[in-house]
């Protein structure tokens, strides 16, 4: 009876067939050994993010003013709220683990060779979806860390040639972190990367399915393009297992241990953050970016300017890069790390690399320079000759912590343009608007400064042109200057736009 | 035992992470720094000059400022700031980076580094605290204004080469005690003379610079100061810290 009915679905949904060519289908016994395991974790814990972003986003608000108190009610008032938030975390953690084993273990046993190009290429899509999964998400707790991460995240942007400023646009929703941002990443992280993921997912698998999972590489045996495929087939002919019930066995012992270990650090170390509210002008805490992004922001903190663009855009790209053709230029040949000390080292070495970076990146302070405030102090010939006003101006600008990103005389942080010369490239007009409504990487001071305190600000500032170059002139900007009222209107409606647009 | 082989890398590399887990939100404080010189170019020397002169705030190696105030008094300042003004707490009680041992540190090495006997030039030293001192008048402060300031900070629509002191903006950024400060030392380092040498043959008193202050203190924006317009000693901190949000009271 029972059977009847299989065979009645089967003969309909081809179940049988399913199962064949998916899990059960054949793998090289050898190939089941405790190496092959991460792949399948790491899909395990996408699957565990699925399910615990599910239920985080049904009391997740992202707006600007409930996203960090919805962190908050989750932590504090909803029962376990802080365990589903910690689960999240650390799923997110193992899997950018995971998925870096996997990795390693790929590209140390050759299976990225002939004729697994594709499995590879497509698994290099999942790294970096992966790696975008991790940005986002640490943005949507939106608290300072992730102001700070997008902050600095778009200054690396807004450095691409040509279109920086519009690609800074179009990541932040608007020329500042605000109300836009957060709804654009969150939509980033909830709906379109994960679709992304879900179908570069498919096809990984179906191209571990028809390709068949690489063989445990035999040191002395090079693939051929004109003979692996033959041999392929009489691997799996001799010695094939079907993957269900036979290979899978420690890939479930494995994925129960990673399971373990998530529900387990979850529970000891708790979710990450929220930290403080995000708040531009607080420059003194010490915000720091999720620790797989660590290594990035020590780069950036410990290069010499000039290297920083190379270092930022340069580098990524030929690493990808040389991650998408990877499987081109080195298709065939020994697959056995014994036989390829190059390999070997190279992986040994970007490890040690980045391992050291993260270390920085975790110990030291990293830019902005944190006590440029009140540290650095204003140069003897910036302060000559200058007005009461102007005076206090430079003591706002140091209370302030402009100095933690902008330098004078080559001191202080490099975050933005240095300033010595800034009123040879704007007006008054343009330094308000500035100041008031941030742009760029630079935050939004609004309402944090009085008035009083930007006019002091702007005296200061429009001092700060070198004696044979005079300032910039308002006809320059004739839309501003045409009225007489510009500065009250500039102030007015820069104060108005950054309230509206930004968090309490 | 494989298994467990393979699973100790991985815990060791997110054990290290595990700070992360936690929110702090707080930041390092390197509370052990004890070194004066050291202190000082990291808190103060933004403001205040390399060496304590020759910044854009107020001089403090100036034998003659240290004359005038008391160790408590500098306490008094570095720990709640300058509610209003540039100067930040400094005080962790007050939201600040530096403890209380750090802040005496501080005073004891201002005082110690920088402090020396001063020649009077037989004048009386007026009084510094502006609570202390004798309330003043704002008519007779304009007299006094003209008489004393005007040639270097001007008046109306002539500016002075100093640059004007009665600016509204300039004056919602400065506080009383800052303003009876400076006209009783001046700022030599920036060659403005002190309450004896303005005018020749003129030794400003006490309550003339009473009535200067109350005088200037007049021509500040409507609404702009600030507690401790009275003493410096009762600043009722609302501030969290250095560079939080201090709104003016419109
Ligand atoms: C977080 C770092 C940061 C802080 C703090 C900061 N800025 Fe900026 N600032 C920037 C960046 C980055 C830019 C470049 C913005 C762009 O790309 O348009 C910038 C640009 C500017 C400019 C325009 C310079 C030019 O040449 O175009 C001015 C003026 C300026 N900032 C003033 C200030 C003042 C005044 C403060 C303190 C109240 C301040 N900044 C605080 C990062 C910062
Ligand atoms: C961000 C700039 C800034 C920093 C940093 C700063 N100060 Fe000040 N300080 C000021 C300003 C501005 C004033 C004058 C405030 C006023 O108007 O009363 C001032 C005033 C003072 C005064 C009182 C002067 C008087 O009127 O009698 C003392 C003392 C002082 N600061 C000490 C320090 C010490 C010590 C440090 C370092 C721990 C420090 N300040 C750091 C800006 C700063």
């Amino acid at each position: 009876m029972l059977r009847s009915v299989y065979n009645w679905l089967d003969k309909r949904l081809y179940l049988t067939k399913l199962f064949q060519s998916t899990a059960g289908h054949h793998v090289p016994a050898n190939s089941g050994s405790w190496f092959y395991v991460f792949g399948s974790a790491t899909l395990l814990c996408f699957i565990l993010q699925i399910v615990t972003g599910t239920l985080l986003a049904l009391v997740y608000v992202p707006s600007t003013n409930e996203a960090w108190k919805s962190l908050q009610y989750l932590n504090h008032v909803q029962y376990l709220g802080w365990y589903l938030r910690a689960l999240h975390n650390w799923g997110s953690n193992f899997m950018v683990a995971l998925m870096t084993l996997h990795m390693v273990q790929v590209f140390l046993f050759g299976a990225y060779k002939y004729p697994r190009e594709l499995t590879w290429v497509s698994g290099v899509f999942l790294l970096v979806a992966t790696l975008a999964m991790a940005f986002t998400g640490q943005v949507m707790r939106f608290d300072e860390d992730a102001y700070w991460g997008l902050g600095i995240g778009a200054s690396i942007t807004g450095r691409v040639p040509f279109i920086g400023d519009r690609l800074v646009h179009l990541l932040l929703g608007g020329p500042i972190i605000a109300g836009e941002t957060l709804s654009r990443f969150f939509a980033l992280h909830v709906f379109v990367i994960p679709a992304i993921i879900i179908g570069i997912v498919g096809m990984h698998l179906r191209l571990v399915l028809t390709k068949g999972i690489n063989e445990y590489p035999v040191p002395g045996k090079p693939v051929r393009r004109d003979t692996y495929d033959g041999e392929y087939e009489k691997i799996i002919e001799k010695q094939g297992v079907p993957f269900v019930p036979d290979a899978i066995g420690k890939d479930l012992i494995f994925a129960a241990l990673v399971l373990v270990l998530i529900l387990a650090f979850s529970a000891i170390f708790g979710p990450a953050g929220p930290s403080g509210p995000p708040d531009p002008t607080r420059v003194d805490t010490v915000p720091r970016p999720d620790f797989y992004f660590l290594s990035v922001f020590a780069a950036l903190a410990l290069l010499p300017d000039w290297m920083e663009t190379i270092v930022l855009f340069v580098m990524p790209v030929l690493m990808v890069g040389f991650l998408f053709i990877l499987p081109f230029i080195s298709g065939t040949g020994e697959k056995s790390a014994r036989k390829r000390p190059v390999a070997v080292l190279s992986v040994i070495t970007i490890f040690l690399v980045l391992g050291t970076l993260t270390y920085m990146g975790d110990t030291a302070p990293w830019s902005p320079k944190m006590n440029a405030w009140s540290g650095q102090s204003v140069p003897v010939d910036l302060l000559q000759h200058r007005t009461p006003l102007e005076m206090r101006g430079a003591l706002v600008l140091q209370n302030k912590q402009c100095r933690n990103c902008h330098s004078l005389e080559g001191h202080g942080g490099q975050r933005g343009p240095a300033l010595d010369d800034v009123a040879t490239r704007l007006t008054r007009d343009q330094l308000i608007r500035q100041v008031i409504q941030g742009g760029g990487n630079m935050p939004a001071y609004g309402k944090n400064l009085s008035p009083a305190e930007v006019d002091a600000l702007v005296a200061y500032m429009l001092t700060l042109h070198p004696p044979s170059h005079p300032p910039a002139r308002d006809s320059a900007q004739p839309q501003i200057s045409g009225n007489p009222n510009a500065k009250e209107r500039g102030v007015g409606e820069a104060v108005r736009k950054s309230m509206t647009g930004k968090s309490q | 035992m494989k298994a467990a082989a393979a699973a100790l890398p991985l815990i060791a590399l997110l054990g290290f992470n595990s700070g992360c887990g936690k929110p702090t939100g707080q930041a390092k404080q390197p509370e052990a720094v004890m070194d004066f010189h050291q202190l000082f170019s990291e808190n103060c020397s933004a403001c205040h000059g390399v060496s304590g002169q020759k910044g854009a705030g107020p001089r403090l190696n100036d034998p003659l400022y240290l004359a005038l105030v008391t160790k408590q008094d500098l306490y008094n300042v570095i720990e709640k700031g300058r509610p209003g003004t540039p100067m930040p707490a400094f005080a962790q009680s007050s939201g600040g980076p530096l403890a209380e041992k750090q802040i005496q540190a501080i005073v004891d090495g201002i005082e110690k580094d920088w402090a020396k006997p001063v020649n009077l030039q037989g004048a009386a030293l007026p009084v510094y605290s502006i609570a202390k001192a004798p309330q003043g008048d704002a008519k007779r402060g304009q007299a006094q204004y003209m008489r004393n300031c005007m040639m270097c900070h001007g008046f109306g629509s002539f500016k002075g080469m100093a640059g004007p002191i009665t600016d509204p903006n300039y004056l919602a950024l400065a506080s009383d005690q800052y303003l009876r400060t400076t006209a009783i030392v001046g700022r030599i380092d920036w060659g403005m003379p002190d309450w004896r040498h303005r005018i020749p043959g003129h030794v400003m008193n006490d309550q003339d610079i009473s009535d200067v202050v109350a005088w200037l203190a007049s021509q500040r924006p409507k609404g702009y100061m600030m507690a401790e317009n009275q003493s410096t000693n009762n600043s009722s901190s609302n501030r969290s810290g250095p560079g939080s949000e201090r709104e003016p009271k419109q």
